[in-house]
């Protein structure tokens, strides 16, 4: 009867903890994405061009996510991506913006496009890899994840050695 | 002999009996006539509206760079009910002068914040805004359909504290000047009304109040009888017991009926400021407030669009009476009585936005019940391109005119990046209400060839479209034990020749071949990831589009060249709000399988071939459209279907020509459905 209880308490603990470490604290865009990957010390920096009316959505958006009300920054980069279909920009903000959200999916797709399809060098590169890594590793996608911390590296163009 | 009192007894007995058969009347006939009354007025201070679902375009983004033509433009004011004037603009109304435009726009409450009304400058050269003040803004989308319920009654109700004071004091000044002071009936008015008919000879004025006006409309009676009368005067008086004179005026302004738009009945203030300016009530002018109240004493036979002359003499008299009861001033009614009708234009213009609705129903109906659809007054934010729209139109209403009388078509038309749905025309013939380009299931013939050369790509490691196929006669017993044994259109057989070659010249026999080195079922899989479910699976016929599907589903298909990859998924709805603004539903990327983009770009590089070289060659040689195009022609046996799904860096089109009947034409991808799709882009 002891012994019942025993693993019964055993049992309890192990659930508790294991439920703490699947837990993770809320994303924190700034410290995990943006922050680093504005470090990039490649010489080849990539800032795709973009419409101006894009550029003023995209800081209305980020003003608005200041002031926590993310259904309305996200309609707002989507009202970019309208204008700038196609604009990795956007896409990232976007793929951002799901993340802090905690729509994990969405962040994913989102990010993968930019990965698939964004500049191959500078920051927005290596932003995209941290979003699609953090995202993958939400949706238990190990392989991704592991694969888009990998790529990371390959957004820094270092300068050629001198001899 | 005694003498009989039968007289005294007689007229007691007379009076208990006139007192017990009035008694009786009462209790019989007056009691439950009170309690249906009372029931009656309960259900209409009760009564919730149904408030259908509104459909709305994409506003118009006006941004430097944008690609905007002046046509476009002034279409989508005129479309919005702007007015065109040759001074500086006021609220709603736009200058032009040569390439520039002044506009004073209206404003409109989106999700994400308001758009204020602003005056907008803009300069548009070679089909581009070069600059503009403010950087960006849109205009107010267009509302292009409802969800109504049954009885086809549109309306959007608004608070009495929303109204112009004008409007709400005008009302009373015009209709019924005691309604402060009345109980629900006014014995004056009525004492008033009786004299002038009486001495006019025939009706001329009804003592109605406002209460009992709201009674009539409630109840919707449709004789004059004394019996209605007396029904709508005590159902008044009862209603004054239990709402506030705001509460009724409120509701009056809610519920009146306002004029016929087709099929459908105007009712409350804003659908008619809606209907008749484009206009929210907020923002009308004196003058546009004085016709409005002047329309309600006999909406059809003042119809401002039909009885123009009419209108303009009782708006002009209600003006009248606003200033001689002091609420407006004499230079308030003299400049409002030289102001012309204002009435928007939009009625007059002929879009069809009836088959872009029908994909909106099919999208929003996945999501919403129909009572939600009808009842709960959603705001669906579409992504429908009316300018865009009204071309399609027209271009399909040109097929005979361009092709012959005996073939229909079907076009659809969607963002080439994002698969936002622009437009849809699903006959070339505004009298058919069948949708060819949602419903039409036909083969697509060679349409099929892009995704069998990428199919390839993604299957066979060592392909590439500078691989050689082989363009030879090819004989298959199929499992039915047929014989079959494809041709080229020109009844050659090349031999060995390019992949990429094959793929620009439609090479039947070299894309069988290829097929068959790849295998049906890997290709029926790839076909499967992209949304397609092939049941006739085991006919290698698949290689060449003995596939059937509508203009729509190719719509989406070559979404994936037209996006490199991104987007294969057509949508018509971008968002859906409750009224009071809160967020219900938006368009979502859903995960798609990624295929290589390095692939994808092989394919699309003949794509553009095809339109140089191919067989969509006369694009840019016989109709000489501009920038890089990109598209593949389709033609099934005798012609039955001519097909053509191609785009640019901006738009994605596929034209669907061919019988109802499926009996032949003398059409090929090339001859028909091109013609028309060069003549859509040539037209934007």
């Amino acid at each position: 009867m002891k012994l019942c209880y025993l693993r019964g308490l055993i049992a309890t603990i192990l659930i508790l903890l294991l439920s703490h470490c699947s837990q993770r604290k809320p994303i924190d865009l700034n410290d995990q994405v943006r922050e680093p990957s504005e470090h990039s010390d490649s010489v080849i920096q990539v800032a795709p061009m973009v419409p101006e009316a894009v550029q003023l959505l995209v800081e209305e958006a980020e003003k608005l996510l200041g002031k926590d009300q993310v259904s309305d920054a996200i309609l707002t980069l989507k009202r970019a991506l309208s204008i700038g279909p196609g604009s990795a920009l956007v896409q990232q903000h976007l793929a951002e913006v799901y993340l802090s959200n905690g729509q994990y999916q969405q962040a994913y797709t989102w990010s993968s496009l930019v990965v698939e399809q964004g500049p191959s060098h500078g920051p927005l590169c290596e932003r995209a890899r941290r979003t699609l890594a953090l995202a993958a590793e939400m949706v238990n996608d190990v392989q991704t994840q592991a694969k888009a911390l990998e790529s990371i590296d390959s957004c820094k163009q270092m300068p050629a050695a001198r001899y | 002999m005694t003498k009989k009192k039968p007289s005294n007894f007689s007229i007691k007995s007379l009076l208990f009996r006139l007192s017990l058969y009035f008694f009786g009347l009462l209790v019989g006939l007056v009691t439950p006539w009170y309690f249906y009354i009372n029931y009656v007025t309960e259900t209409i201070v009760n009564e919730q509206w149904e408030i259908p679902s509104v459909v709305y375009a994409r506003p118009l983004e006006l941004y430097k760079g944008k690609r905007l033509s002046q046509q476009a433009l002034q279409f989508e004011l005129d479309l919005l009910g702007y007015q065109q004037v040759n001074k500086t603009p006021q609220l709603g109304q736009y200058q032009r002068y040569q390439n520039s435009f002044d506009i004073y726009s209206k404003g409109f409450d989106f999700i994400e914040g308001e758009s204020k009304p602003k005056r907008i400058k803009l300069t548009i050269v070679d089909d581009g805004i070069v600059n503009i003040s403010p950087e960006i803004y849109r205009l107010e989308p267009k509302v292009i359909g409802h969800f109504f319920s049954k009885g086809l009654e549109s309306r959007q109700p608004i608070k009495i504290t929303a109204l112009p004071d004008i409007l709400v004091k005008g009302l009373q000044a015009v209709e019924d000047r005691s309604f402060k002071n009345h109980h629900g009936i006014s014995w004056f008015g009525i004492g008033r009304a009786a004299l002038k008919n009486l001495l006019a000879g025939e009706v001329v004025q009804g003592g109605s109040t406002l209460t009992q006006q709201l009674v009539k409309n409630k109840l919707q009676y449709n004789q004059n009888s004394l019996l209605r009368k007396l029904h709508e005067a005590m159902a008044a008086m009862l209603i004054e017991q239990k709402l506030t004179k705001k509460d009724i005026l409120e509701m009056y302004f809610n519920e009146i009926y306002w004029g016929q738009d087709g099929p459908v009945a105007i009712h409350g203030v804003v659908e008619a400021a809606t209907y008749y300016f484009a206009k929210p009530v907020s923002r009308l002018n004196i003058a546009e407030q004085a016709l409005l109240i002047g329309i309600i004493k006999g909406p059809s036979w003042y119809n401002p669009f039909k009885q123009a002359k009419r209108a303009l003499e009782r708006r002009n008299l209600v003006l009248k009476m606003w200033f001689e009861t002091g609420i407006i001033n004499k230079n308030q009614w003299q400049s409002a009585t030289q102001m012309s009708l204002g009435l928007s234009k939009q009625w007059r213009l002929k879009t069809d936005f009836d088959d872009y609705m029908d994909v909106v129903k099919r999208q929003v109906k996945t999501q919403f019940s129909q009572r939600d659809l009808n009842q709960k007054g959603l705001k669906i934010f579409t992504y429908l391109d009316p300018y865009i729209q009204f071309k399609t139109t027209q271009t399909a209403r040109k097929t005979s005119e361009w092709l012959s009388s005996d073939v229909e078509s079907a076009i659809v038309v969607s963002g080439a990046q994002n698969g936002e749905l622009m437009a849809v025309s699903g006959s070339k013939s505004s009298r058919s209400h069948y949708n060819r380009a949602l419903l039409a299931k036909r083969q697509i013939g060679s349409l099929i060839k892009p995704l069998v050369y990428l199919s390839a790509l993604e299957v066979l490691p060592e392909f590439s479209l500078s691989a050689t196929v082989s363009d030879r006669p090819l004989s298959l017993k199929t499992e039915d034990g047929t014989l079959w044994q494809p041709k080229n259109w020109d009844n050659k057989s090349l031999g060995d020749i390019t992949a990429m070659y094959a793929l620009v010249h439609s090479r039947n026999q070299a894309t069988v071949n290829l097929g068959l080195e790849m295998g049906l079922k890997p290709f029926i899989q790839f076909l499967s990831q992209l949304g397609l479910n092939i049941k006739r699976s085991n006919h290698p016929s698949l290689f060449l589009g003995a596939v059937e599907l509508t203009p729509f589903e190719v719509q989406h298909l070559f979404g994936l060249f037209a996006s490199r990859g991104q987007n294969h998924q057509i949508h018509a709805v971008n968002y859906i709000t409750q009224s009071g603004g809160k967020l219900l539903s938006q368009s979502k990327r859903n995960k798609v399988q990624s295929f290589s983009v390095e692939h994808i770009d092989s394919i699309n590089q003949a794509l553009h071939l095809i339109t140089t070289e191919g067989t969509a060659k006369k694009i840019t040689q016989r109709y000489h459209l501009k920038g890089p195009m990109f598209g593949k022609t389709g033609t099934t046996n005798e012609g039955k279907d001519s097909w053509y799904s191609g785009f640019n860096q901006e738009l994605l089109a596929t034209v669907w020509v061919g019988r109802d009947d499926n009996q032949k034409t003398s059409y090929t991808g090339s001859s028909g459905a091109l013609v028309i799709w060069s003549h859509l882009l040539m037209n934007l």
